[in-house]
């Protein structure tokens, strides 16, 4: 594997804090001083802190972002994630927080950085969804569902042809669907960290399949690209933004509900697609948003896609743990063998026409 | 005695570095990572009596299905072998899309998926054993 990547210096050093607050003179106000720092329990890849800034007699607490030098989805670029969340303000109506300033250069935190802005609101996760207020309440989940697929109408209704959005989402030149690059992107980054005789062979036949099976080009949509519980902000099971647009890009209508449905992210209970509702109402709530039928057989090609990327950035995590990322992203190991079968079982049933999630 | 208490050696690690350790740290970065070492120890203390039979079962299952034994004895060696080899197959049996090669991937799936229930329930003991509170990806 290769070694590359170096630690982030601790954004509470002395160091850190003084540069920090020089940024905030220079960029913020003037009079503006750091009044306190926290660090969020989130992910494992770009750090998000909570920064209370002051001014004068005045608060104002923000998120700060700092982009990660090594995890399972890098190389990290923080910069096309601010430039996506303020495009996204101009060219839809998905509700995402404001981005305040990004800062490029490295010399002051470390990294590169964002401030943006804090909504006031719960982020429950797909796998402590079930101990969230309301869930156990069957009328609740259905109603974050729809939400969920309210959401996910806006995403789809994103003028990414449109400046400034059309810029950042990179299209390809040639007519293969958009999700065979990513696969062999995912492919040839494996090959380079882990070594190409090293990979989980699944990964490869993975590859191939999804490649040989790709649905052809249908409508094009802005893609989120990790669209689940996790990434939404809520106010009870109302979503008031989703969040984490690193990943995103253009692709088929039925990318994302398939990777809503990734058998993984219902482990607690299989038969609630996403933790919320069983296939059926999905289907019935996706009708009654969208005006049309959930195409069974896409869905079920691109949750075998969310699949193989679920597994790439697993075995991607236990690679950058051993090369200096946050050491949690390489406990990924415990799911290799459960992801492996899950996907081999939805080849093997997709390839037979039973498109059972 | 060596290669016995080398997995009760880890498993004791994790207690006491979640009882003994953690309580006085006060970084939450650090109490993080702290956490996933903890959980790697449990992990491994508590797969350590069966992983090395599980490794050989699982080397078992995929030689069989590529149709060679390395001749090499010890098996991470042997893993690494089969690994490649395996990939190998896989290329080439989705380079000429034939009959055979569908029959061909179907055998080399079914052997994955055998080696995977191996890896599972090795791991299962393991999520068992292991009371962490540390969050996985």
């Amino acid at each position: 594997m290769e070694h590359h990547a170096t630690r982030l210096p601790d954004l509470r050093s002395d160091a850190c804090l003084i540069a920090l607050a020089e940024y905030l003179h220079e960029n913020w106000s003037s009079g503006a001083s750091v009044a306190g720092l926290r660090r969020a329990e989130a992910g494992f890849s770009n750090e998000t802190w909570f920064l209370t800034i002051a001014v004068g007699a005045n608060t104002e607490t923000v998120v700060l972002r700092r982009q990660a030098l090594a995890g399972p989805l890098e190389p990290y670029d923080l910069e096309r994630e601010a430039g996506i969340l303020t495009a996204l303000k101009e060219c839809s109506d998905i509700p995402v927080p404001d981005v305040y300033r990004y800062c490029g250069d490295s010399a002051i935190l470390g990294s590169p950085f964002t401030l943006i802005e804090r909504l006031v609101g719960a982020v429950p996760d797909y796998r402590s969804l079930p101990e969230y207020p309301g869930w156990s309440d069957p009328r609740q989940r259905t109603r974050m569902a729809e939400e969920v697929l309210r959401a996910l109408a806006l995403i789809q209704g994103a003028r990414w042809r449109e400046e400034p959005l059309a810029s950042l989402i990179s299209t390809s030149d040639n007519d293969e669907p958009p999700v065979v690059a990513r696969v062999r992107w995912w492919l040839s980054k494996l090959d380079r960290t882990v070594g190409a005789d090293r990979l989980l062979p699944v990964l490869r036949d993975a590859a191939a399949w999804l490649i040989d099976n790709a649905p052809p080009t249908g409508e094009q949509v802005l893609v989120h690209g990790d669209f689940r519980v996790g990434n939404f902000v809520c106010e009870g099971m109302t979503i008031i933004a989703v969040l984490d647009w690193e990943g995103a890009g253009v692709g088929d209508a039925f990318e994302d509900l398939g990777y809503f449905c990734h058998p993984m992210a219902r482990v607690r209970d299989p038969s609630l697609m996403g933790m919320l509702v069983p296939l059926d109402e999905l289907s019935r709530i996706f009708e009654a948003q969208m005006g049309r039928a959930i195409e069974m057989r896409r869905v079920h090609y691109y949750l075998i896609y969310a699949l193989y990327f679920h597994l790439s950035t697993l075995v991607s995590g236990f690679a950058a743990a051993i090369n200096g990322a946050d050491l949690r992203a390489g406990l990924g190991y415990s799911k290799f063998g459960r992801t492996t079968s899950a996907l081999i079982d939805h080849m093997r049933a997709y390839e037979e026409g039973n498109h059972v999630l | 005695m060596f290669y016995d208490v080398l997995g009760e050696l880890l498993t004791r690690a994790a207690e006491v570095l979640s009882t003994e350790v953690r309580p006085h740290l006060t970084d939450d970065g650090a109490r993080t990572q702290l956490d996933a070492v903890t959980a790697l120890c449990a992990d491994i203390g508590a797969m350590w009596p069966s992983l090395f039979a599980a490794l050989a079962q699982e080397n078992r299952i995929l030689e069989q299905t590529v149709g060679t034994h390395s001749g090499v004895v010890d098996e991470l060696t042997r893993y690494r072998l089969v690994l490649a080899r395996l990939n190998d197959s896989f290329d080439a049996a989705h380079a000429r899309p034939d009959s055979d090669a569908v029959q061909r991937l179907e055998n080399l799936r079914a052997s994955l998926s055998a080696a995977a229930a191996v890896q599972d329930a090795l791991v299962a003991t393991a999520a068992l054993s292991s009371a962490t509170a540390v969050k996985r990806v």
